[in-house]
């Protein structure tokens, strides 16, 4: 006997209570908190402050833990709420060659101003997994060497600019004109998509984009598809002050500090027509403590620089529309997922149709096969 | 990126401008919004609108409504020679729209202009590409009536057989411009009739024959 | 700093302010309605628009849930509809989310509604003057499965350069005897734009022709809108030799009896056992409610009535 379903609304606030139950887990443990979270995952939460687009440690911790632990659902929770903040204004360009350092490396010279510097970084650690993390066992502070006190004080220039000073490197695209003001950048989530797309919006596309996708694609240019040469001329992560012009006072002020990573790729580049052979440069810039995520970047970047550059467009990560509409995983999730929502008057006309098709092609062939007995009979 | 600029006034003119906006914006703009999207879907129609709006003349109020209901800071303005240089509007735009206002008829998102002789030509205005037609102006043109007289008999989306309007006073020039709009489709502008208390509206779409009075009353809503 | 925006989420959540009434700010409603209006005034054009995130998936009615938030108003009445149906979960959600972010009256009857959004369906019963229908649209672009470049279909709705898709359906007919789309088939909207009408079954793609009502098509993920108003030409691409045809059932509606509507066939055992039944739920129910019966409900199984059965069989 067949019963129309009901109570869907039932079905979903039951379904909604057994989430908050699974969530929680076992109640003799204690709730993880959100500082927890912030201070000892701290890199889950830079992911979901950089793909979420969204700069607040307590806001992603919070995602985090609503999410339990699922980082793109942690992303879509950033992301939702953010789309509802009033837009109260427009930060000046932060300036990252005036960053506060905590790791500092280039791949490009030995050494240069300022140092190399290696700060809180898997590198070099020996991947084993370590007894004493699954205890509660002291941690030293960190040793404070004077000289890295010294270092701090010293100027950093970044390396584009030190390789630009020899004329080797392509400019900043769009630089201003001296006393001119930089152009506006564009914002993907405040106008319409639109192809051909300009480089402002590419690189917003590609900080907010998946990690994993990114990192593939980035991978595959290095494989061959779309090889850009690259060098890590740069990567550094520290902090930098966000500062707003206010008109009423008629002076920058400062909102605070954020935490980036910025990867600048360095690439050779054969020279086209109109410009000489130099360097040219990928750029990757995300939120917090992510250089995988920095020099996938910088990767697609340059790869999705093509166009401006006349290079042949061939391989996967060099097309615009094929890397940019697939980035966003909030996206991609959704649409993915929407699979598991019913189809079935679409299903439906599917199936008649199927079977249509079938009995038409057992028809046919049960001719064919008299018409070959009979042949055969013949 | 646009940006709106706040005219530094003086603190009485700011006041002033303050006063009028939209009483209970949210619930007052989505009433417009609904009212303008229904006389966009039926040409023709002339929808009664009603609103608090208090706007320095001479723009009327029901166009200062539409305009708080539909325009902001990404959307250029464009207003007509009876309205641009007038002080108090302009704060009043800038204050309650807070859309930039622009010299050059075709950089504009809206355009203001009175339906009186000297209209600007429609062909003024962005009339979007075939690749983007929807990057097109959109005219509230004021006018003191509207009525469904067999003046115009029009065709065309939205319009069951035929829906029949009267509009004054607009300028003798307008049909045959409208007949030139008409045929760019799917380029072209669309208008927006703003009376004292109602509009009617003119997508693209939208064919004009002139007046046939025989066949004219039945298709009043 | 931090601090401060949870204490926002609290508030928020808390009480809901007018501006956050049906969810959307005003800057995002306007961009919207804009959308919306020329939308309409050029009929099956997709207009783009820059989608929100809102608090659902992309792909899980984000666009129709985004025009719907744009257009309702207090003195609307709302019905939403998934598959046909008012009570699947995702329908029910989404109407969920309308009743408390826009506390809007909402309905299941077709009839008694001003706003419809729906997924994958258009109501039997005739839309009305006055009445909007909101589709929910996972890929806008008709000609997505034969050109997957944005750039490209750009220039084909350009210059109405729609070659590509004659000759898809032709091989179809070509290869298989019939053109073999089934849902989501192409319509040309008043002589000019080929338009996706959303993985509605061609079923329904006559409805869309000349209908009293104004249709709105919201793709959040893909970020267009577009729209037919009423009286519109809407014709379904076919050829002359090839005439375009909808799906026809063999059997009524199992449970009211109802013919020329579509049904979706429900599997009863493990034995090939299956049943036939309305998809649109609120029309079932109000032809049942008027006493017409089909050859599986309940009341006729019990044998409780004969007429019934009569009446099932002549609706």
């Amino acid at each position: 006997m067949y019963v129309a379903v009901k109570g869907g609304e039932a079905a979903i606030k039951a379904a909604h209570e057994l989430l908050a139950d699974r969530r929680r887990g076992d109640r003799s443990l204690p709730a993880i908190t959100l500082e927890q979270i912030t201070e000892q995952m701290a890199l889950a939460v830079d992911r979901v402050m950089s793909e979420g687009a969204l700069y607040d440690r307590e806001l992603a911790a919070l995602a985090i833990k609503q999410a339990r632990g699922d980082m793109i659902e942690a992303i879509f929770l950033m992301r939702a709420y953010r789309t509802t903040l009033p837009r109260l204004g427009y930060s000046q360009p932060i300036d990252t060659g005036k960053m506060t350092i905590e790791r500092r490396i280039s791949a490009t010279f030995k050494d240069l101003p300022g140092g190399q510097i290696l700060g809180p970084t898997f590198d070099y650690t020996h991947r084993l997994l370590d007894p004493s993390l699954a205890t509660d066992e002291a941690v030293p502070e960190p040793q404070t060497i004077e000289q890295a006190e010294d270092l701090a004080d010293e100027p950093m220039p970044r390396v584009s600019d030190l390789i630009a000073g020899e004329g080797l490197m392509e400019p900043d695209s769009a630089a201003p004109q001296y006393g001119s003001d930089w152009d506006e950048p564009g914002d993907l989530t405040r106008k319409p998509m639109q192809f051909p797309m300009e480089r402002d919006l590419r690189l917003q596309a590609l900080s907010r984009g998946d990690e994993g996708f990114l990192l593939s694609l980035g991978y595959s240019t290095q494989r061959g598809f779309g090889r850009s040469h690259p060098f890590a001329g740069e990567i550094r992560i520290g902090e930098v002050d966000v500062e707003m012009e206010v008109p009423e006072l008629g002076f920058a002020v400062s909102l605070g500090r954020i935490q980036v990573s910025e990867c600048q790729m360095v690439n050779q580049f054969k020279g086209s027509k109109t410009v000489p052979p130099q360097f040219t440069r990928g750029y990757g810039l995300v939120f917090g403590q992510s250089e995988r995520k920095a020099m996938s970047m910088a990767l697609c970047d340059r790869a999705l620089r093509a166009r401006e550059l006349d290079e042949d467009i061939l391989a996967p990560a060099q097309d615009e529309e094929f890397v940019i509409s697939h980035a966003d995983n909030v996206q991609a999730t959704g649409f993915v997922e929407h699979l598991k929502l019913p189809h079935y008057v679409d299903f439906q006309a599917e199936l008649k149709l199927v079977r249509r098709m079938q009995s038409e092609f057992f028809k046919a062939n049960s001719h064919k096969d008299a018409d070959e007995e009979q042949e055969a009979a013949q | 990126m646009t940006r709106t600029s706040f005219n530094k006034t003086s603190l009485e003119t700011s006041l002033e401008a303050m006063q009028g906006g939209l009483g209970e914006p949210v619930y007052q703009s989505q009433r417009i919004f609904r009212s303008l999207m229904d006389a966009m879907a039926r040409p023709g129609t002339i929808k009664p609108v009603a609103t608090d709006a208090r706007s320095p003349l001479p723009m009327l109020p029901l166009t200062a409504a539409v305009l708080a209901t539909m325009a902001d800071a990404d959307t250029p303005v464009w207003l007509d020679g009876t309205m641009k240089d007038i002080g108090a509007l302009n704060d009043w735009l800038t204050f309650h729209v807070g859309a930039p206002l622009v010299d050059e008829p075709d950089a504009a998102t809206f355009a203001v202009l009175s339906g009186k002789r000297d209209m600007p030509a429609l062909e003024s205005f962005a009339k979007g590409g075939q690749d983007y037609p929807d990057r097109s102006a959109t005219l509230l043109i004021q006018v003191e009536r509207l009525e469904n007289k067999p003046d115009w008999s029009l065709s065309g989306p939205g319009i069951k057989d035929t829906q029949s309007l009267a509009v004054s006073p607009l300028s003798p020039l307008f049909v045959a411009q409208w007949q030139e709009n008409h045929k760019l489709f799917p380029r072209g502008v669309d208008v927006v009739f703003v009376a004292p208390d109602t509009i009617a509206c003119l997508p693209r779409t939208t064919a004009i024959t002139l007046g046939h009075p025989a066949s004219s009353d039945k298709q009043d809503h | 700093m931090t601090s401060a925006t949870l204490h926002d989420i609290e508030a928020q959540q808390g009480a809901i302010a007018d501006y956050n009434f049906a969810y959307l700010d005003e800057q995002t409603k306007r961009m919207i309605r804009r959308a919306i209006l020329k939308g309409i005034a050029i009929p099956g054009y997709q207009v783009p628009f820059a989608s929100r995130e809102m608090p659902m998936p992309y792909g899980w009615g984000t666009g129709g849930v985004q025009v719907t938030a744009s257009i309702i108003g207090p003195d609307d009445t709302l019905k939403v509809i998934d598959q046909g149906a008012d009570d699947t979960t995702n329908a029910v959600s989404i109407r969920a989310f309308f009743a408390r972010m826009a506390k809007v009256r909402t309905t299941t009857h077709t009839a008694e509604a001003t706003v419809i959004q729906t997924r994958h369906r258009i109501p039997e019963e005739p839309l009305h003057e006055g009445q909007v229908i909101v589709f929910q649209v996972p890929i806008p672009e008709p000609l997505r499965f034969l050109e997957p470049r944005e750039t490209e279909t750009r220039k084909m709705h350009a210059v109405e350069d729609y070659g590509l898709m004659h000759v898809k359906l032709y091989e179809d007919i070509a290869q298989k005897g019939h053109i073999a789309t089934n849902y989501a088939y192409p319509v040309k909207v008043k002589g000019r734009y080929i338009m996706d009408p959303s993985p509605t079954p061609k079923f329904d793609n006559p409805k869309m022709h000349r209908s009293e009502a104004l249709q709105l098509y919201g793709a959040g993920r893909e970020m267009r809108i577009y729209a037919i108003p009423p009286y519109t030409d809407v014709v379904s691409l076919d050829f002359e030799d090839y005439p375009f045809e909808i799906q026809h059932f063999e059997e009524p509606c199992a449970l009211c009896g109802g013919t020329d509507v579509f049904l979706d066939e429900v599997i009863l055992d493990d034995q090939g056992g299956r049943m036939f039944v309305c998809s649109d739920s609120d029309y079932c129910e109000d032809r049942r409610a008027h006493g017409h019966r089909g050859s599986l409900s309940p009341d006729i199984l019990d044998g409780a009535s004969a007429d019934g059965d009569k009446e099932g069989t002549e609706a």
